[in-house]
């Protein structure tokens, strides 16, 4: 996930620096340069390694950024694990 | 006999103790409804907000050397509220706790869990529309009188688990049917009406059941399902800054001048009534039962944004218990705990109460009741609020406090002091039975009975009546600080109520008690 926004961030980076150079030549960028490739789709599956155990899953629920545009995650398949007598992690 | 003399002496003086710090600690509660809806959280999540909890000797005939206890949860039902009415929620945890040795900590947990399922495999009841078997939008199908009646289409069933020691890694054990022996009991469906439900109360009361729990040489009765709230008060008006007359709430006759503003609601109730050696620590153990409700939730949910076909399919519940509620003496987290720790107070355990001890020894209700009625001045000033400790943390000794107490909040009751007939009960319990004269000391503070008004109990008690009561003996006990100098109402302290009777809401004669909710339509 991590990589993943760094070269999102770095390609979104890209785009308006573009952006800029041609809008400040009173150019159309999209009419002189190709947009750079969109980043890599990201996936919104919950990876396997969440749900080894309450630790891993609660660990991977708090890691979740609030987001305005992401999609939100496919769960369909998901079995989080549970557990009678742990207790609950605690959340800072 | 001489046993019941022994302990009944020191409880008449208790009473008085007792009732007045029952008083005290409604007083804080004064102000709303027992705790429905009272922290932020919690009004995110009405499926888990515990409005009421009860515990007391039962008083149904024939019944005697039981104790019922009642927990009620989704507050503020409209009978109406179809086509989903109020299942309980099978992603959470409901919890009766009790202490039997007074240390502040569970040794008896029970464990409600609920399953909620569609019929016809998952898949619902379907009827037959022009060739095709297409799933129908209702709970019900037709008419409902029986258990598992073949008209619903969702099947509402939940156990029940006995947890001795520490609720989540003590000993585990099913509460189990007396008949058959399951371990699976059914919810009756909530009143839709009386078109689909004709005889609601004889539906419900199939749904009873007497049941086998392990430990427990006497058998248990066992309920769950939608009552109407018992609880009485004057809401709206309270939280108004009580935008009533003092010549009205300080005149004993017009203690039923206006109508219960919860008399429309329902709640859902867990029910159970057990023999008091089941509850208490072996034979010779304590008298003095403490007993709270809680409810918790999975630490982690995700939302799913693609649901299958199913009942409750759109979230992902995984983790650990998180405690997200929790009552024991009325009103405490309604009217006594700050806002910013309400939330806080909600994912405690008694045995941490020490971090709200503030809010108890220097009580900010009596000040917000100055500031309401207008009225400066008025507030009882013994400081630190020892008959206030003494009511919500640890007891009155001789009544309800136990022989090796660790202060903290929860509902004491003295399983030994005899159940009292419902017509011969004080509404204002034990601190009403002091005033009177009588002879009924099963009541609030020593447990919490339905009839038992704890709101008037505990106006009187949080603007001093426990302290005029104590007097400059300290006849009570609360401490020779808590006098009648300190009280500037004096007497008055005694007739303050919300203009509303707790004695007039309709009950059952017996368990469980609370009465048949009222229908969706008439």
């Amino acid at each position: 996930m991590t990589m993943h926004k760094t070269l999102h961030a770095a390609a979104t980076a890209a785009a308006a620096a573009a952006t800029l150079l041609l809008a400040a030549c009173g150019e159309s960028p999209s009419a002189e340069l190709p947009m750079p490739a969109p980043p890599p789709a990201a996936s919104n599956e919950v990876p396997s390694s969440a749900t080894a155990s309450t630790l891993s899953w609660g660990q991977y629920a708090a890691s979740l950024a609030k987001t305005e545009t992401g999609l939100p995650l496919e769960v369909n398949k998901l079995v989080p694990p549970t557990s009678e007598t742990e207790l609950p992690l605690p959340v800072i | 006999m001489h046993s019941r003399h022994f302990r009944l002496a020191p409880v008449a003086s208790a009473a008085a103790n007792v009732a007045a710090a029952a008083a005290l600690l409604a007083c804080s509660g004064l102000a709303q409804a027992s705790s429905h809806r009272e922290a932020p959280f919690i009004t995110t999540s009405p499926k888990v907000d515990a409005s009421d909890f009860y515990m007391f000797s039962s008083y149904e005939a024939g019944r005697a050397g039981y104790v019922s206890l009642i927990a009620n949860y989704q507050p503020l039902q409209d009978a109406y509220g179809g086509p989903n009415y109020f299942a309980m929620d099978p992603n959470a945890l409901y919890e009766i706790h009790i202490d039997n040795n007074g240390d502040a900590k569970e040794d008896l947990s029970f464990q409600f869990r609920f399953s909620n399922t569609l019929a016809n495999a998952g898949n619902g009841i379907s009827l037959p529309i022009g060739g095709k078997n297409v799933a129908i939008p209702l709970v019900q199908a037709g008419a409902v009188a029986n258990v598992k009646d073949g008209s619903l289409n969702l099947a509402e069933s939940y156990s029940v688990t006995l947890v001795r020691g520490d609720r989540r890694t003590g000993t585990t054990s099913m509460v189990t049917n007396t008949a058959g022996g399951s371990a699976s009991f059914d919810k009756p469906v909530d009143h839709i009406g009386v078109k689909t439900i004709p005889d609601y109360a004889g539906y419900a009361a199939k749904h009873v059941y007497n049941v086998n729990v392990p430990g427990c040489a006497m058998p248990a009765r066992l309920f769950v399902g939608q009552r109407q709230d018992p609880f009485a008060v004057n809401l709206g008006t309270i939280f108004d800054l009580v935008n009533a007359p003092v010549s009205v709430i300080t005149n004993p006759a017009l203690i039923n001048a206006v109508p219960n503003t919860l008399g429309d609601k329902n709640v859902t109730t867990l029910a159970l009534e057990l023999h008091k050696s089941c509850l208490k620590n072996g034979d010779q153990g304590d008298d003095v039962i403490g007993g709270w409700t809680t409810a918790s939730l999975r630490q982690s949910r995700l939302l799913n944004p693609s649901p299958p076909s199913g009942h409750q399919v759109a979230e992902k519940p995984g983790g650990a218990w998180v405690q997200v509620s929790r009552l024991g003496m009325p009103l405490v987290n309604e009217v006594v705990v700050g806002l910013k720790d309400k939330d806080k107070f909600n994912a405690s355990q008694p045995k941490g109460d020490g971090q709200f001890i503030d809010y108890v020894t220097h009580p900010t209700l009596p000040a917000l009741l100055e500031i309401a009625l207008g009225l400066p001045g008025i507030a009882p000033t013994n400081f630190p609020r020892n008959d206030l400790v003494t009511t919500f943390l640890t007891g009155i000794a001789g009544v309800n406090k136990p022989a090796n107490v660790v202060g903290a909040e929860m509902l004491r009751l003295n399983t030994a002091i005899p159940a009292v007939p419902f017509a011969m009960q004080n509404r204002l319990g034990i601190v009403g039975n002091i005033l009177a004269g009588g002879s009924d000391n099963a009541g609030y503070p020593n447990g919490r009975r339905p009839k038992d008004d704890v709101v008037d109990i505990s106006l009187v008690a949080v603007m001093g009546g426990l302290c005029v009561a104590n007097g400059n003996a300290n006849a009570l006990g609360f401490g020779l600080d808590c006098n009648p100098s300190k009280v500037p109402l004096g007497a008055t302290a005694f007739a303050l109520h919300d203009a509303v009777d707790q004695a007039v809401v309709p009950l059952l004669a017996g368990f469980p008690y609370l009465n048949t909710p009222i229908p969706g339509s008439k």
